[in-house]
């Protein structure tokens, strides 16, 4: 099954896939487990090193051409999971524009599903004077900035400056125009670790979206037959490498730091996820 | 150019990192959008239009029910709207499949309008208002509102989203002191003058179609110069809005116009029979935030409001009456009303036909400053 991961920059594309499959080789990925690992994983190999470090990934580090090719074993059942990374740059450059990325659009109609990544630091204002200080100083930076933020001192308006949200739906309105039957979507707010540690309770991740993702959330909800979705909160590192682990983190491997929400509020692993879209697909 | 603010801002982009020029008349330009690559493609790779369309739109004189309607129900816009673009310029997907534009850069013209009505429920909402009435801000408005939390009717998508996202940012940009230059009106001879919301109350999707029509010619209309069968969404509407521009009443020299506006176009909607049956009425005070501020202004009103409400209601005894503060800061104090107005958009007052939207004709013995050059985009 081949997975589409869907994020402008730096919305935790790259850092999810080297959690994952540091999740899948150090077995804290709950039921599923590697059978086979089909391709070349230096970069995962790479990006595991750097959080073992403590340090976010850098642009250098990241393949755009990257994937994660794996057999994975649930119980009886193997499945072949391909989840091509790819360039949120070119993602942006597709939607701002307004042609079609040739390779996203074949893939379109072939993917079983979707994983499509959101900044809970972009798009609601998480207030940490510290972190708006240093905006890369937090996430798991892949590429480059986020641009995706509205950037009203500019006075012409282009594509590029609407909100994450909007384009967010503008990409989903436009994928649904070029496939005919229903595509699964796991919607992942990447920074989980921010919101959880400035919002006390913590909402759960759906909870989070309708209150802050608004337009995005109740374009799901209308169109949940043709985009079945759940909602996740991933923190691919644990926590703001540069602002400092938590104590009790410090001693920890990365597997075991990383972390994921689900839609409900409830701990689980990093391959809830995939699990959710091998069963959304099936 | 606040109407369509997009098109032909992405010329400085062209062959930017080897990606063909974006071209944002994507609407006429999509190859197949709606097909799956490889699923539909005919010996030239383009996708076979559909239906079978005549004259300036395929489904003039073609019913609903002939243009397999009950397949689309559940189809949302931009799927809709893929197959709309099939038939509109399959000579432009002829000339160039090299490149498939994405969807929802531009307004809707009128037969892109009425192939969305014929698959999916719809209303046509017209404003009737002069230039720098509110309409736009109205329009604005409702897509904004729907990025507040809690709100009782769902955004479900939209075929002109880059269009209402423009407005929106003229509005931050008015917000935050900046001079917007996406506050400019809708300007006469293009017909690309309409856009979309679909909404969704959890069961039921309702496309709003709403006309933003010049100022000009409502102006031209309240003057007897043009007739009102020269701008056909008023006749095909399913929702008529008279606006009541709340900052001419705070100015005591237009304030009086300002209400003769009204009445003349009370008049001339008397005078073709209008509203239909099936079709509403409402009056519409704008920018009410500036009304109720001011004593004298709101003085002024309250002494005409009844008088002035009663005889929309002599038109239409249902008619609706709504002030709105659509434009007004966060720390006004009442209700700005688009709630309340959305609302009223959105009700089925029963069955509707939803026949085709028609093109804007102006009349031969129109004004001349009325009859602008075709503009597209560039």
């Amino acid at each position: 099954m081949r997975f589409m991961l869907l994020g402008e920059q730096a919305t935790g594309k790259s850092s999810l896939l080297v959690a994952l499959y540091g999740a899948l080789v150090n077995r804290r990925a709950g039921d599923l487990r590697i059978v086979r690992t089909v391709d070349d994983v230096e970069f995962l190999s790479r990006g595991l090193l750097a959080f073992g470090r403590q340090e976010s990934l850098r642009r250098t580090e990241v393949d755009s051409n990257a994937a994660l090719l794996v057999e994975l074993a649930r119980g009886e059942q193997i499945v072949t999971v391909d989840i091509p990374d790819r360039s949120g740059e070119l993602l942006k450059h597709m939607l701002d524009t307004r042609v079609w990325d040739p390779d996203l659009l074949a893939q379109i109609s072939l993917a079983s599903g979707a994983l499509l990544f959101l900044r809970a630091d972009e798009l609601a204002p998480l207030e940490d004077e510290e972190t708006q200080a240093e905006p890369n100083g937090h996430m798991p930076t892949d590429e480059t900035q986020p641009t995706s933020q509205p950037h009203v001192a500019e006075e012409e308006w282009s594509p590029a400056l609407m909100p994450a949200d909007a384009r967010a739906v503008d990409l989903l309105q436009s994928m649904l125009g070029q496939r005919s039957h229903p595509l699964p979507l796991a919607i992942i707010i990447s920074a989980w670790d921010r919101v959880k540690a400035l919002i006390s309770p913590p909402p759960s991740p759906s909870e989070w979206m309708a209150e802050n993702v608004t337009l995005l959330d109740q374009y799901l909800t209308s169109n949940g037959e043709r985009l079945p979705h759940a909602v996740f909160g991933v923190s691919a590192q644990g926590g703001d490498f540069s602002a400092g682990l938590p104590g009790d983190m410090l001693g920890e491997d990365p597997w075991d730091r990383s972390f994921v929400v689900g839609p409900h509020g409830e701990r689980d692993t990093l391959a809830s996820p995939i699990l959710w879209l091998l069963d959304a697909t099936t | 150019m606040t109407e369509e603010p997009q098109q032909g801002t992405a010329s400085s982009h062209v062959e930017e990192d080897g990606v063909a020029a974006p071209r944002y008349s994507g609407m006429t330009e999509e190859p197949q959008p709606g097909t799956a690559p490889g699923q539909v493609e005919e010996a030239d790779g383009v996708a076979p239009p559909r239906y079978s369309g005549t004259g300036e739109g395929p489904f003039q004189g073609v019913a609903p029910h002939q243009v397999e309607a009950d397949a689309r129900q559940d189809v949302p816009p931009s799927q809709f709207e893929a197959d709309t673009r099939q038939d509109v310029a399959p000579s432009h997907v002829a000339a160039d499949d090299a490149v498939t534009p994405l969807l929802g850069s531009e307004l809707l013209n009128p037969a892109e309008a009425s192939r969305l009505l014929s698959g999916s429920p719809g209303r046509v909402v017209v404003w009737l208002g002069e230039r720098d009435s509110g309409k736009t801000t109205l329009t604005a408005r409702l897509y904004e509102r729907q990025r507040l939390p809690g709100q009782e009717v769902g955004f479900a998508g939209s075929w002109t989203l880059l269009a209402f996202e423009a407005l929106a940012h003229g509005r931050r940009l008015a917000a935050s002191g900046a001079r917007s230059s996406a506050d400019q009106p809708t300007r006469e001879g293009d017909e690309r003058q309409i856009y979309h919301l679909a909404l969704s109350d959890g069961a039921d999707r309702m496309n709003l179609l709403i006309a933003d029509l010049p100022g000009e010619q409502f102006r031209a209309l309240a003057d007897n110069q043009i007739p009102l069968s020269s701008i056909p969404l008023v006749r095909r509407a399913d929702k008529l809005v008279l606006i009541v521009d709340g900052g001419c009443l705070r100015d005591p020299a237009r304030r009086a116009s300002a209400l003769t506006r009204t009445r003349q176009l009370l008049e001339r909607l008397a005078a073709d029979s209008l509203p239909h049956p099936g079709s509403e009425l409402a009056l519409v005070v704008t920018k009410w935030d500036l009304v109720a501020e001011d004593p004298d202004t709101l003085a002024y009103w309250l002494a005409r409001e009844h008088q002035l409400a009663d005889d929309v209601r002599e038109l239409q005894a249902s008619a609706e009456h709504v002030r709105v503060a659509a434009g007004a800061p966060a720390s006004f104090p009442q209700d700005d009303g688009v709630g309340a107005l959305r609302s009223w958009l959105v009700a089925t007052p029963g069955a509707v036909p939803d026949p085709p939207v028609e093109l804007v004709e102006w009349p031969e013995d129109a004004p001349e400053r009325m009859r602008m050059p075709w503009r597209r985009a560039t």
